[in-house]
Parts: C-alpha cells; structure tokens; sequence
C-alpha cells in the first residue's frame, strides 16, 4: 500500500484538484485497491479509513449516490413543484419577505413534495443507522486504535473527562445517534457520514482533498509569519490537517469540545503521520494565552452553536490571536453574502431543522457574521472568493 | 463514563435526543414505511451488485472462470446459513412496515415559531 503521508499529501495539494475524482467505496473497502478510476495520468485516491466489510461499504456508496440524487435532480423537480403552489396562490416565487409558514401545509401535502423529503430523511435515517450499527459492532477494534495512539504520541492529545457540556453542543445534529458528544466512536461516523456527504455534494473528499482546498484558502498575515495555527471546532480533524500540511514548520492545534471526535482526530493524524496537537477545549474558552496564535481558522462550526456561543468564541479568537494574525471561519453565507430569502429557500431551510436537526442553523443566519467579527475589533475583508463554492468568505484581521 | 463492557473510557457525555423516526409525511403512516422500504431495498440491491463485481474481479484475477459461478451448488450448511442471512435482509427492508399501526405526527409540528432565517 502507498505511504498514507504521501498519499493524503499528494492528493490534497495537487494542482489536478483530485477531489474532482469519484470515490468508489465498496471496491476499495473490498479490497484495498485504489478507490477510484482517476482520469488518465492521475494519481487514483484510497480510502486509508476503511468501511468494516464489503457489504455496508456498498450500502454507504449507495446512500452518497442516492443523496446526490436526491439533492441535484430530485430537488430541482421539487423546487419546481413548490414554485407552480406559490404560483396557484398568486405569490411570485423569487419575491422575498413571504411568510412560509401560512403556507406550509399546502407544501407538504402536496405528494411530490412530501416524497422528496420522505426519501431524504429515509436515506439519512439508513445512512446514519448503518454507519452506527456496524461501526458499533467493532467497537472494540476502534477502542484499541484510538488507546495505541494516545499511549503512542501522549503528548499530541488533551482530553477532559470532567468536561462542563453545554446544552447548544449536545444536540444530534444531522440525526447522528448521540450527536458529537454521546457516542465513543462519534468521530468514526462523523467521518464516513462527511465523505458520503461531500462525495454527494461536491464529488469527493476522502482524503481531505476538498478540506486541503480550504486550508490552501487562509490568506497569509501581512508578515507572512505562520509558526503556530489553530482550527477551532475541529471536528474530525480533517481542517487542522491540511494547515500543518500547508504550514509543515508552524505548530498546529485542534479544539474541539466533544471527546469522542478530538480522539477520532488525533487516531487517524498520527495514522497519516501528521503532527498536530488536538485538544478538548470548548471554543469559547479555549486556555490559549493572549496573542498566542498567527492563524485561527474553522470550517463549518458557528452555524452548529448558538448566538450567544458564537459571540464568546468570537471574542476568544480576538483574545488568542497576535496583533496581525488572521482569522478565517469558513461557514455559511449570512449578511450581505446571503441567498436570497425566497419561500423556496425558507423551505429547504426549515427542512434542514425539522428532518435534519440543523438546530442553530437559522439563528446563525439572521445575523451578519461579518459585522458581528468586525464589532469585536476586527478589522474585516468580505471581498475575496470564498474558500470553496457554497461558503461565505470572511477574512478578519487583529489590529497591530 | 465508561464503556459497556467497563473496559474503556469514552470521553462521552449525555445528549439531546431527536426523534424523526415517527415523523408522518403522507396520510396514512403505511406508505411512509413503504417508502423507507424502497429506498433500503435500493441500498441493499446496490450493495449485492458492488459485492459481486468484487468477486469477479478477484475469481478472474485468480484464473477462475465465472461459469463455476453459474455451475456452484451450495452445501447442506451453506443452504441453512443463508436462509438465516436471507431473513435478517427481509427484516431490514421490510421492518418498517410492521411499525405501520403506530401513532406519527405530521413532521415540523410545533415548529410555526421557527426562525426562517430572516
């Protein structure tokens, strides 16, 4: 098998942009072989994580292609569908400031629409339920791999048993058992649950391709000085991987508040051969000094706590970054960046609560992230592309 | 708090449980449960499909001629593991069908109150 290291690093800095290559999880968990049929001339990607066996790898790469389906095509119909009721009703389907909820029932009754999110949540509940089941039944192999990597690199991991869980982080967002903080092996599903998800949305992801994409996006501070860097809410890791991979010579950490995910993280970087230290700090009060970071990025966190989280971790961020350094959250458009508030886009975001359990979601996005950073200090730039097609683009720098 | 089986910390905490599984879509509950069934009868299809290319790969990488495939009669003991393996498929395509009597609510119910994101 080819050196992880090499691997992951070759597939996530290649100018090709690998992640445009398909995954193939069946075949690869089946046999090892190179996951996907990469174009003539390309490195083909692997799965360095493995599925348990053939079968739900199979069923999982049913549920990336059936996803796809359902949010591309399938939505595309439905939102046709939506607009012809909006247009029975006299109300034009790209006018903004239409209440959604007087209108709700005529939606959902209608079959197509109802089929649409029947077959979601079905495949989500099978998706989700499978990763938990069989991920479940090795359970003890997945103990094991987590113990040797803390006993072999102890220094690299911080956990907290003792941890103060606060409500917002507790929740089982995207309908994963337990949420990120009630299940051992959160970090496990979480990552095959994120490469069936990217694979759906964006082609692929399983060697971080798509995350090393973001972390090429960090813009530089001023002086170009990156020796020690942070991703805030780390999750599965992926985000804090591709900093160090782009800053070899910088210290980089990962904070997350949940322990299952920051073990899951520090299993599989000291898999890849990837130094990073990960620690179960809560965001809001991470116990980094003041000034102490160059570079402070998060994917995909804010918009999974709530308003008053967001404030204090804002905040923290401007205590624990040095005057110059660069704050990056990549997130979901809100403000000035935002999609239009359509009743079509009112609707797929409601089901993005109601069936999805996206809890702080559309608290998230009634604020304008931007000027809520710049009241902090920061001083805010919303004008470069965003990190990768469907994210807002906030780059906020501390005042020297 | 520890694992199960007292062996390993878990580093878990209590949680906020959601519960969609009950969650009503058309009128009559049965063909929710119709619906869930397809769409897991599609994953376990696929899955069967993905698994047999994985095999005639490997048989015809080994030399092995895929008309011993078509020829192959199964033992006395395969026949009765199978049959086992045959009804935990049915179960899990079919098992929803059986929660078809169960009371569901309209799915969003007692959400009018949610933020719309404006």
């Amino acid at each position: 098998m080819m050196d992880r290291r090499t691997l992951f690093a070759g597939a996530a800095y290649s100018s090709t942009l690998a992640w445009l290559f398909g995954g193939s999880r069946a075949v690869a968990s089946a046999s090892g072989k190179p996951a996907a049929d990469a174009k003539a001339g390309k490195t083909p990607l692997e799965f360095d994580e493995m599925l348990p066996n053939a079968d739900v790898a199979g069923q999982m790469d049913f549920h990336a292609g059936f996803l796809a389906w359902s949010l591309n095509d399938f939505e595309k119909q439905s939102t046709k569908r939506l607009q012809a009721i909006l247009a029975e009703k006299g109300i034009d389907p790209k006018a903004e400031n239409v209440d959604l909820i007087p209108l709700l029932d005529d939606i959902r009754n209608d079959p197509l629409m109802a089929l649409r999110m029947r077959t979601w949540l079905s495949n989500q509940e099978l998706m989700l339920g499978g990763l938990e089941e069989t991920l479940g039944r090795e359970s003890e192999k997945y103990f094991a791999e987590m113990e040797a990597a803390e006993a072999k690199y102890p220094n690299r991991i911080e956990l907290n048993p003792d941890m103060h869980m606060p409500d917002y982080a507790k929740h089982e967002i995207h309908l994963q058992k337990g949420g990120y903080v009630g299940n051992p092996l959160a970090g496990y599903v979480n990552y095959h649950y994120g490469n069936i998800l990217y694979e759906a949305l964006f082609g692929s992801n399983i060697q971080d391709e798509r995350i090393a994409l973001m972390a090429a996006a960090v813009p530089l501070p001023d002086d170009g000085k990156v020796e020690r860097a942070l991703d805030m809410g780390c999750g599965t890791g992926r985000l804090a991987y591709g900093l160090k991979n782009r800053f070899p010579a910088a210290k980089v950490s990962g904070i997350d508040i949940a322990g299952p995910m920051v073990r899951f993280s520090h299993k599989r970087a000291v898999d890849l051969g990837i130094d990073c230290f990960f620690a179960q700090r809560s965001a809001e009060a991470t116990g980094f000094p003041d000034n102490h970071f160059d570079v402070i990025a998060s994917n995909i966190l804010h918009h999974e706590v709530d308003a008053a989280a967001t404030d204090k971790i804002v905040a923290e961020a401007f205590r624990i970054l040095r005057p110059g350094g660069i704050f990056y959250p990549i997130d979901h458009p809100t403000g000035k960046q935002a999609p239009k508030k359509t009743v079509s886009t009112k609707f797929w975001a409601f089901n993005d609560r109601a069936i999805n359990n996206e809890v702080w979601r559309a608290d998230f996005e009634s604020r304008d992230f931007g000027d809520l950073i710049r009241k902090v200090g920061f001083v805010v730039d919303e004008t470069l592309p965003p990190a990768v097609w469907g994210t807002g683009s906030i780059k906020a720098v501390k005042p020297a | 708090m520890v694992s199960q089986n007292g062996k390993h910390e878990t580093y878990t905490t209590d949680f906020l449980t959601y519960d969609v599984e009950k969650a009503a879509f058309f009128d009559h509950p049965a063909i929710d449960a119709l619906v869930s069934s397809i769409v897991a009868m599609g994953s376990e299809v696929w899955s069967a499909q993905r698994r047999i290319k994985v095999l005639e790969s490997v048989l015809t990488s080994q030399g092995i001629s895929l008309e011993k495939v078509n020829q192959y009669k199964p033992s006395a003991e395969e026949e009765k593991a199978w049959r086992v393996q045959r009804d935990q498929f049915i179960k899990r395509v079919y098992g929803s069908l059986e929660k078809t009597g169960e009371a569901r609510t309209q799915y969003g119910a007692g959400m009018d109150s949610l933020r719309q994101g404006d």
